[in-house]
């Protein structure tokens, strides 16, 4: 027996107006690789929407801030499919070793998703795929979390990498996809002024990490 | 390549490969005189299934117990037959440059251990069929990878990169934890300050100007004291920069496996020293595990089962997506080949294709759920979507046998 089953890996071709568009859009962040990943996210939003347009029976639509000077920080975009949410994850690694999840989207209450989709983004061939899937539950319960970058990161093979799953799971009742989380503390103005303050200068390239942990993701959430 | 007859051979022999056809089966001894034992033993209980597959079972649980024995080998010999084929089949598939089909050969291989991890035989689908998807999913990606990096200047492959797939790198290369989150960090640094100005294309990326070095040292030091241990030393321009092509260097050995002592007995399961299993552990009677007449009986009748639910689900599709399926799971014909003689565009016959398993998916998932009793989760329905592609590929071969 032979198996080879290519159906479950597509490439969708980014259009050219979408490209150009996107690089324009971009422009206005100085640090090279911020700016790049801005264009990444835009790219990513403006080809996947259109083809869950066509694949889904219900309208897709944008439900997160969306942006170059919010993928300037945090990398990443959320599509409602009904009830369903969706977070795009885009990255430009050509290997499928592992998904990275920002922080953010696991463990802020207002960002969190049910389905979390890792897309790669070939820039030189202009498409993406998307390569595979994991539920908020599989990130909080079998993520690694990297103190370092602020992520949660699965190993590629525990996702479930066959996306004829994913639009058959849309058609049944919705399996239980997310973990509780605890809230968040609460932060005064003031302090929350400060703490933008100090990611506001844009000489700061990492500027996620420059603020303590769960003040800046509340802070994002402003 | 002749098919194994005996269990006795399936469990202990090893293809050996020239760079493109198959040479002969060469026997491991030791995993023979294991295999011989054990089926002297299996032959003097009752009841028991001595079948390739009941075999199989045993195995795969003897590994999850006891994963340093000689599982690893038996099961290592008997996927040899499904990773030729997948291999010659990918190479029959490739366009552009060739691979040696020994080289597809050992990256498939390599994947076993993930295999064994991740096989559930619970539910339903044989090792065979889900250690072949994992087999032709390796060499497509591996291809892909290689051929990236070939194209691609040290520059351009950093930013193509996990930073798993860095950090395993530079394990390989033994270095030390200490050093692998310096070399990381560096990395971070210059995926943040460097990439093309002009278009978002990185194949080409040409090596950081001065002014771009001085930043990505700045950034390291700012980080330094919060990402890495207090003895991590300074970084300098000159040191990033051969830290970073050191980096890239250990990626493309990484991706370049060195395809010295290929395949022979238990070389590639990387456990190291495997034990013999028999007799240390005669006393613990590890045939209780091999499963019963009883339990393989129960199988078949939810195969059979199974076989009907989607032999009723094929026959509501469409004639014309009827003919895609025969295509290419009957005559394996590739996407491109259908597109042509179809005259559609590949897009087309992919997006026709998935719709198809995604209708039968979806029967076999609700049957599941109103007769097992299985809970619809996304781990179990990607359980279900594997059976469904067995099933496919074996109504294909019995179309073409008709």
């Amino acid at each position: 027996m032979v198996l080879i089953s290519d159906t479950s890996t597509q490439w969708l071709e980014i259009p050219q107006t979408v490209h150009e568009q996107s690089w324009q859009q971009s422009q206005v962040i100085s640090i090279p690789g911020n700016r790049l990943q801005a264009y990444l996210n835009q790219v990513c939003l403006q080809t996947v929407l259109p083809w869950l347009q066509e694949r889904s029976e219900i309208e897709p639509v944008i439900s997160s801030a969306s942006s170059p000077a919010v993928w300037e920080l945090v990398n990443g975009s959320a599509i409602a499919l009904g009830t369903t949410r969706l977070v795009l994850m885009p990255t430009e690694a050509m290997d499928k070793s592992e998904f990275r999840v920002p922080q953010e989207w696991v463990d802020l209450p207002s960002w969190v998703g049910d389905y979390y989709l890792a897309i790669e983004i070939d820039t030189d061939e202009q498409s993406l795929t998307i390569w595979g899937y994991a539920t908020h539950e599989m990130l909080k319960s079998q993520g690694q979390y990297d103190p370092g970058d602020r992520t949660y990161s699965l190993d590629g093979a525990d996702l479930i990498q066959d996306m004829t799953v994913f639009w058959v799971m849309q058609q049944l009742v919705a399996e239980p996809t997310r973990s509780e989380i605890p809230a968040l503390p609460t932060l005064s103005a003031a302090q929350a002024e400060a703490l933008i303050q100090r990611v506001a200068d844009l000489a700061i390239a990492l500027p996620r990490l420059e603020v303590p942990l769960n003040r800046g993701v509340l802070c994002w959430s402003r | 390549m002749n098919p194994r007859q005996s269990i006795t051979e399936l469990f202990s022999t090893f293809a050996k490969l020239a760079d493109d056809h198959f040479v002969c089966w060469i026997c491991d001894r030791r995993l023979r005189r294991n295999v011989l034992k054990h089926l002297e033993q299996a032959a003097k209980s009752d009841g028991l299934d001595d079948s390739e597959q009941g075999w199989v079972l045993y195995w795969h649980q003897l590994w999850q117990n006891h994963p340093e024995n000689l599982a690893t080998g038996h099961l290592s010999a008997y996927l040899q037959e499904p990773c030729y084929w997948v291999a010659r089949k990918m190479m029959s598939h490739q366009t552009g440059t060739q691979y040696p089909l020994a080289d597809c050969f050992q990256i498939a291989i390599a994947s076993l251990s993930d295999i064994l991890k991740r096989y559930s035989p619970n539910h339903g689908a044989s090792l065979k069929t889900y250690a072949s998807l994992v087999f032709g999913n390796t060499i497509r990606d591996s291809l892909r990878q290689q051929h990236e990096a070939d194209i691609r200047t040290d520059w351009g492959l950093l930013r193509k990169l996990s930073q798993k797939r860095l950090v395993e790198s530079l394990q390989q290369t033994g270095l030390s934890a200490d050093a692998i989150a310096s070399y990381v960090l560096a990395w971070t640094c210059f995926k943040t300050l460097w990439t093309s100005g002009d278009a978002p294309a990185t194949r080409r990326l040409s090596r950081p100007d001065q002014a771009t070095w001085d930043a990505i040292a700045q950034l390291y030091n700012r980080q330094r004291p919060h990402q890495l241990s207090p003895t991590a030393p300074q970084g300098t321009p000159e040191t990033l920069e051969r830290w970073l092509l050191s980096c890239a260097k250990y990626v493309r050995a990484y991706l370049y496996p060195a395809t010295t002592s290929l395949n022979l007995s238990k070389s590639e399961s990387g456990a190291g020293e495997l034990q013999d299993d028999l007799p240390d552990r005669a006393g613990a009677s590890p045939l209780t595990d091999l499963i019963t007449q009883e339990e393989l009986q129960e199988r078949q009748t939810q195969q059979a089962q199974i076989n009907e639910v989607l032999t009723t689900a094929l026959t509501t599709l469409n004639p014309q997506i009827q003919t895609l399926l025969t295509l290419y799971y009957g005559q394996q014909l590739t996407q491109q080949q259908i597109a042509v003689q179809l005259d559609i565009k590949q897009y087309t016959v992919s997006r026709r294709l998935s719709s198809a398993k995604e209708s039968l998916l979806l029967k076999l998932a609700q049957w599941s759920q109103e007769t097992l009793h299985i809970s619809l989760t996304s781990t179990a329905v990607s359980h279900m979507s594997v059976v469904l592609e067995e099933w496919l590929e074996e109504k294909g071969r019995l179309k073409i046998e008709d």
